[in-house]
């Protein structure tokens, strides 16, 4: 039997790596989150474990697994345990997909690996796919709950997500017919190839494809379906120590997902910035450092949000997505194709 | 290797499809069913049609089962697990599906002639990739491809207007 995984070797250290690094980033954005929107508001955020705070998520983490773990007796049991696997198990597999660096990222004994798992050539298909099952998640979790505010919650988070799908998918149609391939290893060396990053011509594609994943994460100022005013916790009300934990690892798993495909389309992935500026001088720096700064970056803009914006109502979340955010983004094709057809005459 | 994984998703598709039928409570039978339909893309995942693979998760798992079980949580359960899961319909499923039985044993064994049309088309547009399914649809296909879309749309529309409520006097805004 295990002459059938040597092939693999490559891909299982890496699959074994990939898991703890997304891990400490999750426990670690936890961390960052509190900190920002704790500054936002004036505060210090949490100070008390370890410096500044550092050590908050691994005693938080401790926390979760330690706590006791209750099922509601009117609940659906095969329902409630499924559904925090159903929406965390799918948002762990989509990093596979991610590059993290190029073809030859690194060197070990003479030999050249790549920075990412899996170059499957309808990369992008697959991530749009496999995000699209964490919805699954919710609803079963929302109804085996038997409870209310957590069937509210799923019933809202599911109109939302599966609207929100729409635009995001036509978003990067621009990008995928610049690029010419669904790969996202092929869409980064695209846009090596054409010497600037895809968000300036395709900006308009950028902005739709950030919003609607902010809405897809369920985050402020669309976090509608956890409205703690209106609904107490949304889908996960009756959820408790590890399984809620995990329900919380996948909604930060999908954020950072959300920001590293943003990066991978729009920002480069990899790529160096200016390059004819700082090549002489940071050619040393490793392509996953960049990815990670991009990443970085995007996921503060989340902080952000939730620190300044309100919320929005039901009605007007539906009225964003259908009437600006689609026809913008079937004008956005509609003029890449034009513009491209033009430019290759 | 292919065979052994194969028989083995064939397995669980034929198991997880007797749990769809079998299961007493509407909501267990929809998430049996999405084992069922990611399954079914791994046996596309052996043909080499990634992009249908892709299509499938999206459409059947991401969109269809969500909204079935999107209405199936809105009907109050507690009556239903009590009801026989066989139903007035059983006959019209035996033969429906006594017909998919034929079809299969036909095409399985008088397939080749098919499926060597098939072969040639494989040569013209290439195999499972996303640009030749493009080229197909967007080249001789488009005319049948622009009548499903406007099926779609029929269909949407013929919803909207049996959803809306008989009009009556309006009310005034409060």
């Amino acid at each position: 039997m295990l002459e059938l995984f040597k092939p693999y070797t490559e891909e299982l250290v890496k699959i074994v790596i990939l898991l703890a690094l997304v891990s400490l980033a999750i426990a670690y954005l936890t961390w960052l989150e509190r900190k920002v929107i704790g500054h936002i508001q004036s505060r210090l955020g949490p100070m008390r474990v370890g410096w500044h705070g550092l050590l908050q998520p691994i005693a938080d983490g401790i926390k979760f697994i330690l706590k006791e773990d209750i099922i509601p007796a009117k609940a659906d049991r095969f329902g409630f345990v499924l559904a925090p696997l159903l929406a965390f198990i799918p948002a762990f597999i989509v990093f596979a997909l991610i590059p993290f660096d190029g073809p030859q990222a690194f060197t070990v004994g003479g030999q050249t690996y790549s920075g990412y798992v899996a170059d499957v050539n309808i990369a992008l298909l697959f991530v749009m796919a496999i995000t699209s099952i964490c919805v699954l998640g919710l609803i079963v979790g929302g109804w085996a709950s038997n409870s209310k505010y957590p069937l509210l919650g799923a019933l809202r988070s599911v109109a939302q997500l599966v609207s929100y799908e729409i635009p995001m998918a036509l978003s990067v149609m621009g990008v995928v017919m610049m690029a010419g391939s669904l790969s996202l290893v092929q869409i980064v060396l695209a846009q090596e190839r054409l010497g600037w990053w895809f968000f300036l011509p395709q900006l308009v594609g950028f902005v739709i494809y950030f919003i609607c994943g902010v809405a897809e994460t369920n985050r402020n100022p669309f976090d509608l379906p956890e409205a703690e005013a209106e609904l107490v916790g949304g889908y996960h009300t009756e959820y408790s120590g590890f399984r809620f934990a995990l329900f919380f690892l996948a909604e930060y798993a999908n954020m950072i997902t959300i920001s590293a495909v943003a990066a991978t389309l729009f920002l480069g992935g990899w790529l160096m910035p200016f390059p004819s500026l700082f090549a002489p001088y940071l050619s040393w720096v490793p392509g996953i450092v960049w990815f990670s700064l991009k990443v970085f970056a995007l996921l503060f803009l989340y902080l952000w949000f939730r620190g300044t914006f309100p919320r929005y109502r039901f009605d007007q979340l539906m009225g964003i997505m259908w009437k600006i955010l689609l026809p913008v983004a079937i004008a956005n094709i509609l003029v890449t194709a034009g513009v491209m057809l033009y430019l290759n005459r | 290797m292919e065979a052994l994984i194969f028989w083995s998703l064939s397995g669980l598709i034929v198991l997880f499809a007797l749990l769809v039928v079998s299961a007493r409570n509407p909501v267990h039978s929809a998430i049996f069913l999405v084992g069922t339909l990611l399954l079914m893309a791994g046996l596309y995942i052996l043909l080499d049609a990634e992009f249908i693979v892709g299509v499938q998760v999206i459409v059947y798992v991401g969109g269809i089962t969500v909204l079935y079980l999107f209405v199936i949580s809105l009907i109050v359960l507690k009556r239903i697990p009590l009801e026989s899961t066989l139903n007035r319909q059983w006959p019209a499923a035996v033969i429906a599906g006594l017909a998919v039985m034929v079809e299969v044993a036909f095409f399985l064994l008088k397939g080749d002639l098919f499926f060597q049309a098939f072969e040639k088309k494989k040569m013209i547009y290439g195999t499972g990739e996303t640009a030749a399914i493009g080229r197909a649809l967007y080249g001789p296909y488009v005319f049948p491809f622009e009548i499903a879309t406007v099926l779609l749309l029929l269909a949407i529309i013929g919803a909207v207007l049996m959803s809306r409520k008989p009009e009556r006097e309006q009310t005034p805004e409060p």
